[in-house]
């Protein structure tokens, strides 16, 4: 099921059931990613919020067609009505080249150690636009300004292990904006910083996203990141988006007791230091041994016998929401009757 | 510094308890690899009958008989004979005690010293771990048959000799790669929890690091008795192997090279005897070393 | 004496003078203290000259059943501080005095004795623990060293480890790499306490697990410390974290003590520049606050270069840094400003006092990478 939330003229991206699955050699293949539905507006915000295991890396991974075979993806991904999934191998590296750009966690293993760290933008920009190698190296040296390198022009030359890693995510931004994509997919691009960073880095993710009118999905298992830099949220757990919400709701009032719980365990900087921090038993499934029914009814402290034998439907509350349980409609009308 | 996360291996499919790779069940599970079987079963082929050598060999090896010098393979001679009549198929399965108990004797030595010497200078560290591994170098850098010509001349070729010079030879090898398979340990958090459980230093390189650095060790240990089979079989072709009577493989083709021309039979089946026992250790080595890891065994 | 009679005792210890673990011929120290560190150093020497200041001068003193949170990000020395307190690497200068004993003198095997009373948990939960061996094999280690238990005492104690750390006895069986992190994490608390240990250090033991998980090791380990009396050295880079398990708490950078004191007071008055923008770093799951705080204050961070070599050694990153020569000229030391809260910096500031000075300041820098400080978050505690 997916959900329009505004006209097509301004949805960039849509995604339609989307499943990832790796063949076994004996068995059923086993299927991190389970039917993903959301889409993504032009300069839209969207979060992918979850633990490991949920899925989320490989759903992003799996947009780009980047997931190593042998894979079979299912369902659609529509980028301005094409299908990215049926796209031929030389036509999805155009579009990759040139619409949708990826960060990743670790720059450093995505950033060539052996050219220098103008050379890979220039390049980039390269692939992306016809412009000559004079034009190409003025752009990367306004895209290192942009990101917040100092000294761009004597930058360009330094190598990635020249850099600290704040400084490596940055550059990594700029390739990835080298190609003007409409579309970014940043895949926990400040879990391995240091917090003082993090917080940099995201203020320059947000700066850029607003300037250039991007539309971007954000993969985190922050809830504050997220919280700080998304429109709207999507919470994966064991391969499925269990609940999807405009981030204020989300926060305030989550319905699905997995986000609930997930929000309640997060430590935060004023909790009552004399109170247990509130946590949730046992642990994430694996692929291959999912629960019966839903699949979180084993540590919901809410479940019931319907939800250990029946599959809950994504059902929709107040137009754009919607959670994956079978007492979706009457959680959401309790916490906002509460809340309010 | 990174807030990374301990991935929960999302598409492997997790072990049940009671299917681990324990030691006994080790064997069950190299039946299920077609190379594992193979590689395995023609080594214990050649043990068994090379143990087995004075009951199933047709004939006495060192049974002269100048009537009967080279005839080819026939029905009396499966291998045909040589040059003084005797049954080649009886000497190649008496020459194999010599070939495969020099090679495996020679493999244990150097594993073990090997294993002793790398552990050793890996956990100094320091000028000690420099002074060792340099001696190293330097015995590596000498041609092995070299080595072993000069060694021989000077102590000798009977069985227990050679057994031990080879095994020295091969030493440094495995102690190099002991040593870089306890530095890989060393540097991991278990490794510093048995320190910070108090756990003294020796029981903690045997007892810890050395199941881990097992697989490797395991490997090498026959590709090692690969290596001293060719040694030992090359110094036997030039002459300076177990003396005569007894004849290992590499006597055989020695023996067989001067009748190339005159009787092919003669110096093929000892070569091929020597392939396959080659290659069946290099095989066997690697398919335990890729079972003995308990991560990558499924 | 099972594992629970001992802790009694030694939660009754905590108040009177006497300590059951004191050795022979031990140093004069105030019997409250547990652990502390004596003007610790730890310096790597590079090829080409350059020396790494790992740990520069730490002291601190660990009070006996309390948390002592030490918190850092990369390169301030706090995972090298928590090794040099169980003598796993030696230091370069000062010394580390162990319930009187002075660690850094001891040979070698009465430091494994010694190894029994303080223990370490990891942060990479898989990586603590030997792969080739199984859940029952690394807990029993310990016990079959240290204390020669066998067969069925072994087993005993070793079920009773388990539980403690609420994993079912059937997980004896499994290999590390056939479990969850949580779990192998909880493997690792629990061979932590096999020989039943007073101090425990915890390196980032939460940092790389889930955030379910990690409420529930933090549970988890709150009510061990109640249970048996453990006295903890918290070490994380989430400062939110710290903040709950601590009762004393002491910020990191480059190697120094920044700003340390007792835990609420740290919070609810930070001094230093950098623990305001540790405050303000930290992204909280409230979007509206958030955006409150749209133009967080942080300091310069990755854009700083690199660490001066004297003076102060935060005053690349500090906004407040570049308007003083002594800054620039003198190293500033840990100074107590009010009873225990000591702050190394020539201009401490409150979060009022930093606002208002960067909202003067922001017209005057020309700030190239175009990011505007101007709010500083002191977060609303509860009073607890």
């Amino acid at each position: 099921m997916s959900t329009m939330r505004s006209d097509q003229s301004t949805t960039l991206l849509m995604v339609d059931q989307l499943s990832v699955g790796f063949p076994r050699k004996h068995g059923e293949p086993v299927t991190p990613v389970r039917g993903v539905s959301f889409s993504l507006d032009r300069g839209q915000r969207l979060g992918i919020v979850g633990e490991s295991g949920s899925g989320k890396s490989l759903t992003a991974l799996a947009l780009m067609r980047l997931v190593h075979e042998p894979v079979a993806l299912g369902g659609r991904v529509l980028l301005d009505d094409t299908d990215l999934l049926g796209l031929s191998p030389r036509d999805m590296a155009s579009v990759r080249a040139h619409r949708m750009s990826l960060i990743y966690q670790d720059p450093m293993s995505a950033l060539n150690p052996v050219f220098t760290v103008g050379k890979q933008i220039i390049e980039a920009v390269r692939l992306a636009h016809d412009v000559s190698a004079k034009e190409a190296q003025a752009r990367a040296i306004d895209l290192l300004a942009d990101v917040g390198v100092p000294e761009p022009m004597r930058r360009i030359g330094s190598y990635p292990h020249e850099f600290s890693g704040g400084m490596r995510q940055r550059v990594m931004i700029a390739m990835a904006l080298a190609s003007d994509p409409d579309v970014l997919i940043a895949d926990e691009p400040t879990t391995a910083l240091d917090v003082t960073t993090q917080a940099r880095v995201m203020e320059l993710l947000s700066r850029i996203v607003a300037d250039r009118h991007l539309a971007v999905i954000l993969i985190t298992h922050d809830l504050g990141v997220a919280a700080g830099f998304c429109d709207e949220v999507e919470v994966m757990y064991a391969g499925r988006i269990v609940e999807s919400s405009p981030v204020d709701d989300l926060y305030a009032h989550p319905v699905h007791p997995y986000a609930e719980a997930l929000l309640g365990a997060v430590c935060r900087l004023d909790v009552d230091t004399t109170q247990p921090v509130p946590s949730i038993g046992g642990q994430p499934p694996l692929p291959d041994r999912l629960p019966s029914g839903c699949t979180f009814h084993p540590r919901c402290p809410y479940a019931t016998q319907r939800c250990a034998v029946e599959t809950p439907v994504p059902i929709t509350i107040e137009g754009v929401r919607f959670a994956e349980c079978h007492y979706a409609r009457e959680r959401a009308s309790v916490s906002s009757v509460g809340g309010q | 510094m990174s807030a990374t996360m301990a991935e929960v291996p999302s598409t492997r499919p997790r072990d049940d308890v009671g299917e681990l790779p324990a030691t006994q069940r080790l064997l069950t599970r190299l039946m299920h690899r077609p190379l594992g079987v193979v590689s395995l079963a023609i080594l214990v082929l050649l043990v068994v009958s090379a143990v087995f050598a004075p009951l199933i060999a047709p004939h006495s090896p060192n049974a002269i008989s100048v009537v009967d010098r080279f005839h080819g393979p026939s029905s009396a001679h499966w291998f045909g004979t040589d040059e003084l009549g005797r049954d080649l198929l009886s000497r190649l399965l008496f020459g194999g005690r010599i070939a495969l108990g020099i090679s495996f004797g020679a493999a244990a030595i150097s594993t073990i010293l090997g294993v002793l010497w790398g552990f050793f200078a890996g956990q100094a560290g320091g000028l000690l771990d420099e002074l060792l591994m340099r001696t190293v170098d330097v015995v590596m850098a000498i041609p092995v048959i070299l080595f072993a010509l000069v060694l021989v001349a000077a102590f000798g070729s009977d069985l227990p000799t050679l057994i031990v010079i080879i095994g020295l030879l091969l030493t440094p090898a495995s102690a190099r790669l002991a040593r870089s398979a306890v530095l890989a340990e060393i540097r991991s958090d278990y490794y510093r929890a048995a320190v910070a459980l108090g756990i003294p230093r020796v029981r903690i390189l045997f007892g810890e690091l050395l199941p881990n650095a097992a697989p490797v060790i395991i490997a090498r240990t026959a590709l090692a008795a690969a290596d001293a089979m060719i040694i030992e079989a090359s110094l036997s072709f030039i002459g300076l192997g177990v003396p005569p009577p007894s004849a290992s493989w590499g006597t055989l083709v020695k023996d067989g090279y001067s009748q190339i021309f005159h009787a092919l039979y003669y110096v093929v089946f000892p070569g091929a005897v020597i392939l396959l026992a080659i290659w069946a250790l290099n095989t066997l080595g690697d398919q335990l070393q890729e079972l003995l890891d308990p991560r990558t065994s499924r | 004496m099972s594992l629970r009679a001992r802790a009694s005792e030694r939660v009754e210890c905590r108040g009177s003078m006497m300590t059951p673990h004191q050795t022979a011929g031990a140093e004069a120290s105030p019997p409250n203290v547990i652990a502390s560190a004596d003007d610790l150093s730890r310096h790597y020497a590079l090829r080409g000259g350059d020396v790494v200041r790992a740990v520069d001068g730490v002291s601190f003193k660990v009070q006996r059943g309390e948390t002592f949170g030490l918190v850092g990000e990369s390169g301030s020395g706090k995972s090298t501080v928590a090794r040099l307190l169980l003598r796993l690497e030696r230091p370069t200068a000062g010394r580390v005095v162990f319930d009187g004993t002075d660690l850094t003198r001891l040979g070698d095997r009465e430091l494994r004795r010694q190894r029994r009373h303080m223990q370490l948990v990891f942060q990479d939960p898989f990586g603590a623990l030997n792969r080739r061996k199984t859940v029952e094999q690394i807990i029993g280690l310990p016990l079959k060293v240290h204390l020669g238990l066998k067969g069925e005492a072994r087993a005993t104690r070793i079920r009773e480890l388990l539980d403690l750390v609420g994993l079912r006895p059937e997980l004896g069986n499994r290999y590390p790499h056939q479990m969850s992190g949580g779990q192998c994490q909880r493997v690792g608390i629990a061979r932590a306490l096999a020989l039943d240990p007073e101090f425990i250090v915890l390196d980032e033991a939460v940092s790389a697990v889930d955030v379910s998980i990690r409420a529930q090791i933090l549970n988890l380990l709150r009510d061990l410390q109640q249970r048996l009396g453990l006295t903890y050295l918290f070490v994380s880079h989430d400062l939110a974290i710290v903040r709950y398990m601590s009762t004393t708490v002491a910020v990191m950078y480059q190697g120094r003590i920044v700003e340390s004191g007792p835990r609420d007071r740290l919070f609810e008055n930070p001094l230093h520049p950098y623990t305001h923008s540790l405050m303000s770093a930290i992204p909280v799951p409230d979007p509206a606050e958030e955006r409150a705080r749209s133009e967080k204050w942080v300091d310069r961070a990755d854009e700083a270069g690199a660490v001066p070599k004297t003076g102060c050694r935060f005053r690349a990153r500090c906004p407040l840094g570049t308007m003083s020569e002594k800054c620039e000229k003198e190293d500033p030391q840990l100074v107590e400003v009010s009873p225990d809260h000591r702050v190394a910096c020539h201009f401490p500031q409150s979060a009022e006092s930093i606002a208002i000075r960067l909202s003067k300041s922001t017209d005057a820098n020309a700030d190239g990478c175009g990011d505007v400080p101007s709010l500083v978050r002191t977060p609303e505690l509860r009073q607890t």
